[in-house]
């Protein structure tokens, strides 16, 4: 516990130190002022959302800030890091990304992207468990109850006709 | 002298639209088996109440109406019936969404329903990456519905066959009988799109598992809502980073040849599946889709180079070419951000955007825009006039074009297609002069405003939630009448001023 403690400790003085050193940017920030950013080491932080998709010894990882979403290519290694991603049941964990941003990556044909040199975790992801609200029951039944009288009408209407 | 409409008009009107929303009320129950699918609870309950509600106004509308079944629509019932559903389905379909409490408004639901309607593909939703998989897959299966036709929807469960369903057909922008019957085209229609989906799902999946690296749930999932709006031209995505999220280039071509296969008009389809493959060449709008594409990729390419806005040539293609695609077939998938449009692309290249975008795809199909048979038309009547000047005046000149026959190019056809052309051009620049006023420069307010009267998807940023209420009535309006070609909207509009001042 007390080794975890120290270690967590000692990443977060590390980030601290980075972003001292370099460019802490939101993605609406990133995306419209990509030539200001392009080819500099950047802090990123915010939510996975979606899955990590696995690419060999990388994993893309999408990282939503509150704005927009941006790619980040981590090592398989960082990547194992994360254990929650954002989805309709889960909260994703809230990471903090330091790494090289492209505006244009060669690497990736033209996308925008951060390469990811490190990664943290700052606030690991949560269920989300559903909140039915009773009022939407209510609804529910009111509508079937307004249903069958239209159904009834319509049946009565058709004898009539028939007759 | 306007004649007021009378209440037997009023009946069959409320007949026919009623069969249209109970059809659509039972595409709800999609939703509710994927959100079953997904044990997800909440969703049930809100397409349940949209399912239900549309279940009550339809059978309100039935037996407000009172009507035998073998009523025939006229041309003007027909029309009035097409414009409105789309109308009333938007309400409808918008309360599901609206309560999943991802929309700020109702009037942004709306928004969200029409543009998954009318295959347009401009979104207001917030928080999409943690939206329920029921709601998501509802994002997309409306414009499959819509794509290939609510009435049409409607035809094939609910309608006899007729003339009367035959005005319905056209009212809802489909002038083109694949069949003799209109019945058996709508159930053409359907077969072909479900059979489509069940193939570009599964192709999909697989590059999703593969390429991607998605779990096997999430890519079928994502493979049924990617090829629902990639193939009826719609653009949505799953993700709110649209295709950005899946960092393939194989998923990109994948994509691609799903937009393409979208433009297609379906008699098209339906010469592929019957053998005839010789005539996806020969037709006026294939050829016109081959050279405006190569155009307008050009002239991308282009403004891409001028600004060296991608490091490589390679890049700056695939960047390129793939939004020219996605604009030419009207369907808005996008592999940059919206705002990289305003602060990276030239204004010649997002002209070849926009350019592409106005054009359009094809007629009898899911696309939006001006469409390559009227720009193809056009063409050819600019030919012959030239040809007309440069030959003996006792000369008789003739033009002969191919569009699912062999066909003589007439005045009457040429001043049909030319009215719609400039129906669009108008739409196009009323929307973008309603963006101007709120302070959006003009040539993005154009890109906006065609992209949601061409129903493309693509955007500058203008589209947002906190966008004006009146810009973003615009939009629907755009959307709408632009799916619809216009004529039944139109023809909503005079029968509305006839009940009000008709005698």
């Amino acid at each position: 516990m007390k080794r975890c403690l120290g270690f967590y400790l000692v990443a977060v003085v590390i980030f601290l130190a980075m972003g001292r050193l370099c460019h802490a940017a939101s993605s609406q920030e990133l995306i419209a002022e990509a030539k200001l950013f392009d080819g500099a080491h950047v802090l990123y932080g915010g939510e996975i959302i979606g899955e990590a998709l696995r690419r060999g010894d990388h994993a893309w990882i999408n990282v939503y800030d509150g704005d927009n979403a941006i790619g980040v290519w981590v090592p398989t290694a960082l990547a194992e890091k994360i254990e929650h991603t954002g989805s309709y049941k889960c909260s994703g964990d809230r990471i903090r990304v330091h790494g090289i941003f492209h505006r244009a990556c060669p690497e990736h044909g033209g996308g925008l992207d951060i390469h990811a040199q490190d990664l943290l975790v700052v606030e690991p992801g949560q269920p989300i468990i559903e909140d039915l609200s009773s009022r939407k029951i209510l609804i529910l039944v009111a509508l079937l109850g307004v249903l069958i009288c239209l159904l009834t009408v319509r049946i009565f209407l058709k004898k009539r006709v028939r007759r | 002298m306007i004649l007021r409409p009378q209440i037997q008009d009023a009946r069959i009107i409320a007949h026919y639209l009623g069969k249209i929303v109970l059809a659509y009320g039972a595409t709800m129950v999609a939703p509710i088996l994927v959100s079953l699918a997904f044990r997800e609870f909440v969703p049930v309950v809100d397409f349940a109440i949209g399912f239900l509600l549309s279940l009550c106004f339809g059978f309100f509308l039935l037996n407000l109406a009172h009507l035998p079944e073998a009523t025939e629509a006229s041309w003007m019932h027909g029309m009035v019936v097409a414009s409105s559903a789309w109308l009333v389905c938007m309400l409808l379909g918008a309360v599901p969404l609206f309560l999943s409490g991802h929309f700020a408004s109702y009037l942004d639901a709306c928004f969200e329903v029409m543009s998954g309607l009318s295959t347009t593909g401009l979104v207001l939703v917030q928080d999409l990456d943690h939206i329920s998989h029921g709601a998501n897959f509802w994002r997309h299966f409306g414009p499959f519905v819509g794509g290939q036709g609510i009435v049409v929807v409607a035809l094939v469960f609910l309608v006899r066959s007729g003339a009367g369903a035959f005005r319905l057909y056209v009212g809802e922008a489909r002038d083109e009988k694949i069949m003799p019957n209109v019945i058996e085209t709508a159930k053409f229609i359907w077969k072909v799109s479900l059979f489509y989906l069940v193939v570009g799902t599964l192709m999909l999946a697989v590059c999703g598992i593969w390429a991607v690296g998605m779990s096997v749930p999430e890519a079928f999932f994502h493979g049924a809502c990617i090829f629902m709006a990639g193939f009826d031209t719609a653009g949505f995505a799953p993700q709110s980073q649209n295709i950005i999220y899946y960092q393939s280039f194989i998923f990109e071509i994948l994509t691609m040849i799903t937009m393409v296969w979208g433009f297609f008009n379906f008699n098209l389809h339906y010469f592929i599946w019957t053998g005839r493959r010789a005539e996806l060449w020969k037709d006026i709008e294939t050829r016109t889709f081959a050279a405006a594409l190569f155009l307008a990729a050009v002239v991308v390419c282009v403004g891409l180079a001028q600004t060296h806005t991608y490091g490589n040539g390679i890049a700056m293609v695939r960047r390129g070419v793939y939004h020219v695609v996605s604009a030419h077939t009207t369907t808005g998938y996008a592999t940059i951000y919206s705002p990289q449009f305003v602060s990276e692309w030239s204004p010649f290249a997002v002209l070849g955007i926009w350019a592409a975008m106005a054009l359009g795809g094809s007629i009898c199909s899911t696309a939006g825009g001006i469409k390559m048979l009227r720009v193809g038309v056009i063409a050819k009547a600019f030919r012959e006039d030239i040809k007309r000047f440069l030959t003996s005046e006792a000369a008789v000149v003739t033009t002969k074009f191919r569009h699912l026959r062999d066909l003589f190019l007439e005045d009457k056809l040429v001043r049909s297609v030319c009215l719609i052309t400039l129906g669009y051009i108008m739409v196009y620049f009323i929307g973008a002069l309603i963006g101007c006023f709120y302070g959006h420069p003009f040539l993005y307010s154009l890109f906006e405003s065609t992209s949601a009267a061409a129903n493309v998807g693509l955007s500058t940023g203008i589209t947002q939630t906190s966008m004006p209420a009146v810009l973003k009535v615009t939009y629907i309006i755009q959307m709408w009448a632009g799916r619809l070609e216009f004529v039944s909207v139109l023809v909503l509009g005079g029968f509305i001023v006839s009940c009000i001042r008709g005698k």
